[in-house]
């Protein structure tokens, strides 16, 4: 899905502001994990855009989801 | 075996440029990826290698491969621990709260609505920047 005016990313506070190459707003980059519920059950922010999380990490959250 | 300072020197330049290239080729692995001040270490080792070869035999050769270990390693550190940092993020989400509601367009511009999957499957958002 594309966010192409950033309306989601503000709405999660997840805004890097002038953070472009070109000095533009651009995302933090960021994983949130909802449960079935609609409900925020994991939440990881960066602050080295070299650092992600583990995918591992994140499907062993999923599946630990009742 | 004790290496005479060219091969020396030229170890520590070696060293330098294999610490970039191997984080390089290791991106994929999430182990490596996420340890970027690994390829910094490797870097200050690479320094203090040719620093050493420099001690031993000074030269047009051994200060040129300190000359490149120096930069290599400032660039690294200045990439590392300033250049990649981001800010805090103004986030508002909470663990527990509901994950506000949005509708976006997917690949073929289709609607996709979170609020859709509530009481179906768990979702994984990634906010990504698209171009790294």
């Amino acid at each position: 899905m594309a966010d192409r005016d950033l309306a989601v990313t503000r709405r999660y506070g997840l805004v890097h502001v002038a953070g472009g190459q070109g000095g533009e707003d651009v995302p933090l980059p960021a994983t949130v994990i909802v449960d079935r519920n609609g409900l925020v059950r994991w939440v990881s922010v960066t602050d080295n855009f070299q650092v992600r999380p583990d995918p591992a990490i994140v499907a062993r959250v999923v599946q630990g989801l009742s | 075996m004790r290496l005479t300072p060219g091969p020396l020197a030229l170890l520590g330049v070696l060293a330098a440029a294999a610490s970039i290239a191997a984080y390089v080729l290791l991106l994929d692995s999430p182990a490596v990826r996420n340890r970027p001040w690994l390829y910094v270490a490797g870097l200050a080792m690479a320094t203090t290698v040719a620093a050493l070869a420099l001690t031993r035999r000074r030269s047009a050769g051994t200060l040129t491969a300190l000359g490149v270990c120096v930069l290599l390693l400032a660039a690294g550190t200045f990439f590392n621990f300033v250049a990649a940092r981001l800010p805090a993020p103004a986030t508002v989400l909470r663990v527990g709260e509901p994950a506000p509601d949005f509708t976006l367009g997917d690949a073929k511009g289709r609607p996709v609505t979170l609020a859709d999957y509530r009481g179906r499957k768990p979702v994984i958002l990634v906010f990504y920047r698209g171009y790294w």
